[in-house]
Parts: C-alpha cells; structure tokens; sequence
C-alpha cells in the first residue's frame, strides 16, 4: 500500500499545485493597495491609499468577553459607499473569509489600518470579533 | 469475540484524541503560513488530528470510537481555545468527519480491505468531510477556492496516512487491544 499511497500522494498535490495556481492567478486580478467594489454586477476599484481616513477607535470585544480596542486611520463604510443603493455589504479578504455588515451597521463599520499596518473591518461593538475581516479584497454591494 | 469498550480502549482512544488536538496546534503556525499564501482559510491542520482519529479508530477496531474521539477533541480544543474559526460550533466540525470515519472503517472492514487502505479512506475523506463542514459552518468558499481548499485537505491527508501507515504497524503491537 506504501507505494500506492505515494501515487495517490503525489496525484492529489499535482491537482493542489495546479488549482493553487489558479488561484493565485485570480487574486492577483485586483491591483496592489486596491479593494474590488462590485456592484451590480460591475467591477470597479478603490485604491485604498486615495481614501480619506481619520482617527478611528473601535471597540470589540474578543472570545475571552474582554474588550479589544482596534485603533487606526480609517473610513466609516457607510462613508466609503456615499452614493451606492444596497441593503447589505460582504467584505471578503483574499483566503475567501467574510464578513455581512447590514447597511444600518454602516455607520459604525469601519475599514481601519490597524496597529500592525494591515487593513482590517472594525465593527464597534462585535462580539467575539468575528467580523474582524483582515485584509480585505473585495466589497461585494447586495 | 466482539470487541467492546474497555478502560484500556478508552484511555487508549482519549489519550490519541488529544495528541490528535495537541498535533493540529503545533503545526498551526506553519499551516497558517501555507494556506495564508495560497489564499485559502485553512484546511492543513485539522487532516492531522483526524488522521490520528482514522488510524486510531482502525486499531481498536470498534464503531463508535472515531466519534468518541472526535468529542474528546472538540471539548479538549474547546477548553484549550484551539476552536478556530468555528467557534462554539466546533462541535460540529469535529463530529461531522468522525461519524464519517466510523462509517468508513466499518463498510471498508465489511468488503474485505486492508487496514492501511482503511487508514487512507477515512484520514482523507474525514479531512474533505472537515473542510466541507467548516465551508458550511464559516467560510462560504465557492468556486476555484473551494476547490483548492478541499484539495489541500485531502492531500494533506493523505500525506498524514501516510505518515501514519509509517508507524500503525508498532503502535499496534504496543498497545495490544
């Protein structure tokens, strides 16, 4: 069986390193330092170093029920998303984790360079942090 | 004689469920680094701790001993805070593959196979089977990341069967059940 697994084995991480390619192909479709904004059904980008941010401090609370405090330059999305229809908001980073933020949460959900200079969704008052998208790729408007 | 579930089978089995849980944790850093890359949420850790489960399953030889692992690994994960993105539904996560592991062993035993290819089905179906619950639970992957999440899975579990078939030969000797 010992060799027979090595075939199985070696198969399998052909398909991996293929389908790793591909996808690696399809993230790098969005431009460097830009979030794909979709909607409806079109694609355009923000360049997140041209979005205007101010002092932002959200509080969260993590999985131990202690409050976090996520500090940085950043935008309201609501703000961001000044002059879109939509009803709710998916913010997906590059390994395909997301978050739904409805559009009454806009006001308080924020997209903040956080303390280790990375792009991070914030919203204030989230337990557990879940919707602590790190950074984020794409905003899909539904 | 039927096989049933000794002390020894329990301590055997609880002790390999968290060695199982310990192994995910110290090869997390590194998976993290690698799926990280690949754009993906995950999908190299867990195949490690359910290979544990399938080779251990196989050697006591018992149905119902993949989910009673599976339990002892979601409450030890749960209390280690090794839970992950699923939260409090790891529960789920972790009985989903161990329920398919059981079914497993007990069909491949039924047609005749061999433990070592016993120890491949259920170590790389059980880590498609975490993946695919853990896509329905949290991360709702579609498309070529899908495919490459459930991909990683099964190679790195049958990367871990084979690891495994390495080594279930003198753990079997050793433990006698």
């Amino acid at each position: 069986m010992r060799k027979k697994g090595l075939v199985i084995l070696i198969a399998l991480f052909a398909a991996t390193a293929l389908l790793a390619v591909w996808n690696i192909h399809m993230n790098k479709a969005v431009p460097e330092d830009s979030i794909a904004l979709i909607y409806n059904g079109s694609t355009s980008y923000i360049k997140v170093t041209d979005v205007k941010k101010e002092d932002q401090s959200v509080h969260l609370v993590n999985g131990k029920g202690e409050e976090v405090i996520v500090e940085g330059k950043g935008i309201a999305l609501s703000e961001l998303l000044e002059g879109y229809t939509y009803s709710s908001v998916k913010v997906v980073a590059s390994d395909e984790f997301y978050a739904t933020v409805s559009k009454e949460e806009c006001d308080h959900a924020y997209l903040i360079v956080n303390s280790n200079n990375d792009l991070q969704l914030a919203v204030f008052g989230d337990k557990n942090s879940k919707r602590a998208v790190k950074k984020p790729v794409r905003i899909e408007l539904e | 004689m039927k096989k049933r579930f000794s002390l020894r089978v329990l301590l055997f089995l609880t002790l390999s469920a968290d060695f199982g849980v310990l192994l995910k944790k110290v090869i997390s850093p590194v998976a993290n680094l690698i799926t990280d890359s690949l754009h993906i949420p995950g999908g190299i850790g867990t195949p490690f701790s359910i290979s544990v489960v399938a080779a251990a399953s196989v050697i006591a030889g018992i149905f119902g001993s993949a989910m009673f692992m599976s339990l002892i690994q979601a409450v030890t994960a749960f209390f280690i805070g090794s839970v992950g993105a699923v939260g409090a539904l790891a529960v789920i996560s972790y009985m989903v593959p161990g329920l398919l592991i059981d079914i497993i062993i007990l069909l491949s035993g039924k047609i005749g196979l061999s433990d070592s290819v016993k120890i491949y089905l259920s170590s790389i179906l059980g880590s498609v089977a975490a993946a695919l619950t853990a896509n329905i639970l949290v991360f709702g992957l579609r498309g070529v990341p899908l495919l490459l999440y459930i991909s990683v899975s099964a190679t790195t579990g049958a990367l871990c069967a084979f690891l495994m078939e390495l080594v279930y030969g003198k753990i079997k000797k050793a433990v006698k059940l």
